[in-house]
């Protein structure tokens, strides 16, 4: 009974082997060229120090939701595939179509998602990179934006024609700017200031 | 598998709603919300919508035979009159929406969908015969109906109202699927496979003399997470907050379709579990009496006329449980036939109650909608000041609303009371019937208390109501309730096929 777990141990071993060994060898084998960026802490690339107050995009937030949603798809396939090997041919058409019926459900969601723009991650195609701003660019936009529901359709012949003011409410250049110093997210000027 | 098709066949409306739910998110995909939600997403709602009444009204007639799904579904006529009901109440959301998203610059198409969505979940509630599809049906329901509450992202009272009802619904359910587990776990000491099919259940518990514990504490849980969808009294904290704090489309909706869900539901449950019905009647009798007076107590003081609908909402859900206590007593001192007649006659009832609560809580919704102006709800009595002089015909609609809700005749709110303080006489339970009308009495002031302000004050300065623009959606949906609470309380035999259709719902 005991020695059936012998397999285990032995992965046990194996695993932490190597392991170490990656570790130690990569520390004796591997060039040191350290710089400022290297030797910080690693936090999955964020700048380890500073305000909690972080701004982030909330894109991160629909993909990680996108994420769940495939992720929860493959889960359920897992278990349909290894009932589905077991039947018999006339229940694996009836198994076959009612996964079917699912697959299609999530494909609608996808196609909303698609459509929606949820996985454009720039949206330089509808808001191009430019620093002026045209009147074919105003025309492209949406008349009703995310986040202004209430206050109307925005009068599009309102919309300043000229130098690019990305920041709703922000009236001129100057106090764009301003507002990009105390809230910016970028986040390359950060850590330079960091470590300077 | 043989009777797949079959099964299938059985839930077309259900399906139908659902497909044209898809439909609509897709349809909102591929053309800009602003450009389509106005016409083409709420028109393709109306269409699914009635295509699944017609082909509801068509299972009615010709019910399926056999079990469904190995009987864990049914489409008996009682959870096709709920799904009658149901689709009615749809229809005039989705009317009422057209008006007020427009009003609000709310108009996303996602919208239509959600309220599909929803619908459905609630159709299943009433046609679920497992325990397990029930809490699906549930969760189908209350999902949509969380993103709902908060559909008006940029205001802070909508966001709050989504969030509350989400964390509260969530708990909510815990309790529920912890009370099918008990029910689950109970049904293995009466003699069954442990097993969550009411059918099942029901029949062997009239075997039976001494319950196990187990089943009747999973009972209690399960009508403490019902109760909450329902809104009654020791778990009613949520409903004003939630209703006055999202949009008064969804409102509307949220108070009529998660209320015939709720009930179509507890009704099924509670008559599988008739043969004990000595150990948790009195429970349902006590929370009747604390949900009809807690409801109309609290609505007296309120001025918010959304808020004082949500506490009037829960006092309606209170007189629909005194048909639900009706239906289901067995007391010793009546015959088997006396039961049986009060059995069905609180059945139908409950129906009638249902139809016309939903109709006349659409149609005052509306008729606040129908005042809304561009980018402002009407929500308090100052605003309704006056309205008979600056609007007569917004005026005198409310008035039928209101007197409907408060049960005074010609209007479907009275018929509906009297059908259910009628069964209530018969099944014996005078007490019950009695207080029914003490609430009932209580209730006509707040109503009335509209009516005069409407009436008999001067209107303000500067807020003299407006039309809302563009306003053919929710105007119609407010005559259809007018001319229906009007017509149906007048002439009640005319919704005698639904009632027959609920009450056939037989004893275990």
């Amino acid at each position: 009974m005991a020695s059936s777990y012998l397999p285990i141990l032995v992965m046990i071993g194996v695993a932490t082997a190597v392991a170490v060994a990656m570790v130690v060898g990569s520390f004796l084998l591997g060039p040191k060229k350290p710089n400022e960026y290297k030797s910080l802490p690693y936090e999955c690339g964020i700048i380890p120090v500073g305000s909690a107050r972080e701004r982030f995009p909330i894109k991160f937030y629909l993909i990680a939701m996108l994420f769940i949603v495939f992720d929860i798809e493959t889960v359920f396939l897992y278990p349909w595939a290894v009932t589905y090997s077991r039947q018999h041919l006339a229940m694996k058409m009836f198994y076959f179509s009612e996964m079917s019926v699912f697959v299609v459900i999530l494909f609608v969601g996808y196609f909303y998602i698609l459509g929606k723009g949820a996985l454009d991650w720039d949206e330089s195609e509808r808001t191009p990179n430019t620093d002026v701003i045209t009147p074919e660019i105003v025309a492209k936009r949406p008349k009703i934006r995310f986040g202004n529901e209430g206050s109307g359709p925005v009068d599009l012949s309102k919309v300043p024609i000229g130098p690019r003011l990305p920041v709703y409410g922000a009236s001129s250049q100057e106090e764009f700017q301003s507002y990009e110093r105390q809230n910016s997210y970028v986040p390359y000027t950060r850590s330079e200031k960091l470590l300077k | 598998m043989m009777n797949t098709e079959h099964s299938l066949s059985a839930i077309l409306p259900m399906q139908i709603v659902m497909i044209t739910g898809m439909l609509v998110l897709l349809l909102d995909s591929c053309i800009p919300a602003w450009r389509n939600a106005k016409i083409l997403s709420p028109g393709l709602s109306l269409i699914g919508v009635g295509i699944a009444f017609l082909s509801s009204l068509h299972i009615l007639n010709n019910p399926p035979v056999g079990k469904l799904f190995g009987g864990a579904i049914t489409a008996d006529p009682f959870s096709q009159a709920c799904s009658i009901i149901l689709l009615i109440t749809a229809a005039l959301a989705i009317l009422i929406a057209m008006t007020y998203l427009e009003n609000m610059d709310l108009n996303h198409g996602e919208y239509y969908c959600l309220v599909l969505f929803s619908t459905s979940g609630a159709m299943i509630m009433a046609s679920a015969l497992d325990l397990i599809v029930l809490f699906i049906a549930v969760e189908i329901l209350s999902v949509a109906l969380y993103v709902l509450a908060g559909f008006a992202r940029t205001k802070v009272r909508s966001e709050e109202a989504a969030l509350k009802y989400f964390l509260l619904g969530a708990f909510a359910a815990g309790f529920l699927l912890y009370g099918i587990a008990l029910i689950y776990g109970g049904s293995g000491f009466i003699g069954l496979n442990p097993t969550t099919n009411l059918a099942v259940i029901g029949k062997s518990l009239s075997m039976i003399s001494q319950p196990p514990a187990m089943m009747i504490m999973g009972l209690g849980l399960l009508l403490v997470g019902l109760g909450f969808k329902a809104g009654l009294v020791p778990f009613h904290m949520w409903t004003p907050d939630v209703y006055e704090g999202a949009p008064t489309s969804v409102t509307a909706y949220m108070a009529a379709a998660a209320k015939i869900g709720a009930f179509a539901a507890i009704l099924r449950v509670l008559n599988a579990f008739i043969p004990i019905s000595g150990y948790w009647l009195i429970v349902i009798e006590v929370i009747a009496v604390l949900t009809m007076f807690g409801g109309n107590i609290l609505a007296l003081t309120q001025d918010n006329v959304k808020r004082m609908l949500a506490y009037s909402s829960i006092a309606h859900a209170g007189y629909l449980l005194v048909a639900v206590a009706a239906a289901c007593n067995s007391g010793s001192k009546q015959s088997i036939l006396q039961q049986a007649t009060a059995h069905s006659s609180a059945f139908g009832a409950a129906a009638f109650y249902l139809l016309s609560y939903s109709l006349t809580t659409i149609g005052a919704f509306g008729v606040l909608i129908w005042l809304s102006k561009r980018g402002r709800d009407i929500q308090t009595l100052n605003d309704l000041k006056g309205l008979a002089r600056t609007d007569p015909a917004a005026a005198y609609t409310m008035l039928i609303f209101m007197l409907s809700l408060g049960g005074i005749p010609p209007t479907m709110g009275f018929m509906g009371k009297w059908f259910i303080f009628n069964a209530t006489m018969q099944s014996g339970q005078t007490w019950l019937a009695l207080l029914l009308g003490v609430a009932s009495i209580i209730s006509i002031y707040y109503y009335l208390h509209v009516v005069w302000v409407m009436c008999f004050q001067e209107p303000e300065e500067g807020t003299h109501s407006v039309r809302a623009e563009s306003a053919n959606g929710v105007q119609t949906s407010i005559y259809v309730a007018v001319g229906s609470t009007l017509l149906f309380g007048i002439l009640p035999n005319l919704v005698q096929p639904l009632m027959d259709a609920a009450s056939s719902l037989l004893r275990p």
